[in-house]
């Protein structure tokens, strides 16, 4: 009868359990304080990332063809819709271009030159998931060698969802805001509304009804529903002024103690193909 | 010689497409597998786990170091940590033997196996995550969200691809 624990299997079973401990806190700990992973990891990374390069083209080309029919049916109604906003927009662009004309002006004058909302930006198409259902983690096709940089901030069209947790050569992975685990550093948000803006931090996400909560609010007040939430700038590392999501109620925490608001994030993270890396100068 | 110089170089393709394969359909599907319940398609397991169905122990693919191998760059690759998958797919390779060596290889205990395998690997995994600090579920919600439809998931594939895979293997058999 073979025994299930032979001694033989019992020292491999310890020494795995040990290297298993010792190697996931040391590359958590190393993930935490450096962008860039050992020299080794890297190099399998980005070889994965060629390989994965050539599966995702026809891949993502299957996935056109279904995401155009369906394009084509809604094509239609969103052209009257967009019809009406051209017009908007237009207005809104030449306003914007006076604005940045004179901001530039302003901060040639007072010697700004590095203030929060001045950003550099990098387009990136995204590879694939984390095929993990703990952990919320994207594989952009950009790396170091396109400037990307622990930290910086990722936006879609709609707003922010996310931001750089680690950078390869030629790819780099992104945490998504609805990634709330111990090691994610939460987003520094604040909701304007008020004559007072309410600042906190992103600090859960809730699966089911796929909502953003903000906690460690600095002041209690009313706050109304729909009101836009967007990146303080405060802590430094996420730019001020990037759309996160709309306010859809207030409730209190699990602990019962404070209060969070919970946020419909703008930007829908289950559906990202392109996305643009934000950091600062 | 023939016959083995065939599956070792089967066996191997195969493990990588799916590796790969992985985070793909990952991405394209994620609007349904990473919504309100979060699901994933483990393909690499179901790569190792029909191979070790499949084939003989005498065959001599050097499974475990195949699968520490491919754990190594699926932690690093897609977790951002080392150490979860590493120690898992080996075990997962180990523990589907070892009941293998008990009951015949069919298709109902095949897909009991399978199943043992998946939760094996749902646990483990989330064990090592909350480890890393990387979880973002609390371990009930895990269990009331995840679990069930992963493991649903699994193993409509394992039952829509047992076939298939059987015949590719005995393909390349003689």
């Amino acid at each position: 009868m073979h025994k299930i624990f032979s001694s033989r299997n019992l020292v491999i079973l310890v020494i795995c359990l040990v290297l298993s401990i010792g190697l996931i806190g040391g590359t958590a700990a190393i993930r935490d304080k450096k962008g860039t992973p050992t020299f080794i990891q890297m190099i399998g990374n980005d070889v994965a990332g060629l390989g994965q390069r050539i599966v995702s083209v026809p891949a993502n080309g299957v996935e056109k063809i279904f995401g155009s029919t369906k394009d084509l049916i809604n094509t239609y109604h969103e052209n009257n819709y967009l019809k009406s906003k051209v017009q908007k927009v237009q207005a809104t662009d030449v306003r914007n271009h006076a604005l940045n004309k004179e901001n530039q002006q302003l901060k040639q004058q007072l010697d700004l030159n590095k203030t929060l909302t001045g950003y550099t930006k990098v387009n990136a198409a995204v590879m694939s998931r984390t095929p993990s259902n703990w952990q919320q983690q994207l594989i952009i096709n950009k790396g170091s060698m396109a400037g990307i940089k622990k930290n910086m901030s990722v936006i879609v069209n709609k707003g922010l969802v996310g931001r750089i947790s680690e950078v390869n050569k030629t790819n780099s992975k992104v945490e998504l805001i609805t990634d709330s685990g111990d090691s994610a550093s939460s987003f520094a948000v604040q909701v304007d509304d008020k004559k007072t803006p309410v600042s906190g931090l992103i600090s859960g996400y809730n699966n089911a009804k796929n909502e953003l909560e903000m906690g460690s609010l600095t002041s209690k007040g009313k706050i109304k529903r729909g009101s836009k939430v967007m990146t303080s700038g405060l802590g430094g590392v996420t730019p001020q002024g990037l759309f996160v999501g709309t306010v859809t109620g207030v409730s209190g925490t699990a602990n019962g103690i404070s209060e969070q608001i919970n946020i419909k994030p703008a930007a829908d993270t289950r559906n990202i193909d392109v996305v643009t890396v934000v950091g600062k100068d | 010689m023939f016959k083995k110089s065939k599956y070792q170089l089967l066996f191997p393709i195969g493990l990588l497409l799916s590796f790969i394969l992985e985070g793909s359909i990952m991405h394209i599907f994620s609007y349904q597998l990473a919504g309100k319940f979060p699901m994933v398609p483990y393909l690499v397991v179901l790569w190792l786990v029909y191979t070790v169905l499949f084939t003989h122990q005498d065959d001599n693919l050097h499974i475990y170091w195949w699968s520490f191998g491919i754990g190594a760059l699926y932690d690093s690759y897609y977790i951002g940590v080392i150490g979860i998958f590493m120690f898992i797919f080996p075990l997962v390779v180990y523990i589907t033997r070892l009941i293998l060596k008990y009951v015949d290889e069919n298709i109902v205990s095949s897909t009991m196996i399978y199943l043992i395998d998946i939760i094996i690997v749902l646990v483990l995994g989330y064990a090592g995550g909350r480890m890393g600090h990387l979880v973002y579920f609390s371990g009930i919600h895990f269990m009331a969200f995840a679990f069930g439809p992963t493991l649903l998931l699994n193993l409509i594939i394992f039952l829509v691809l047992y076939y298939p895979v059987n015949l590719l293997f005995d393909h390349y058999r003689q």
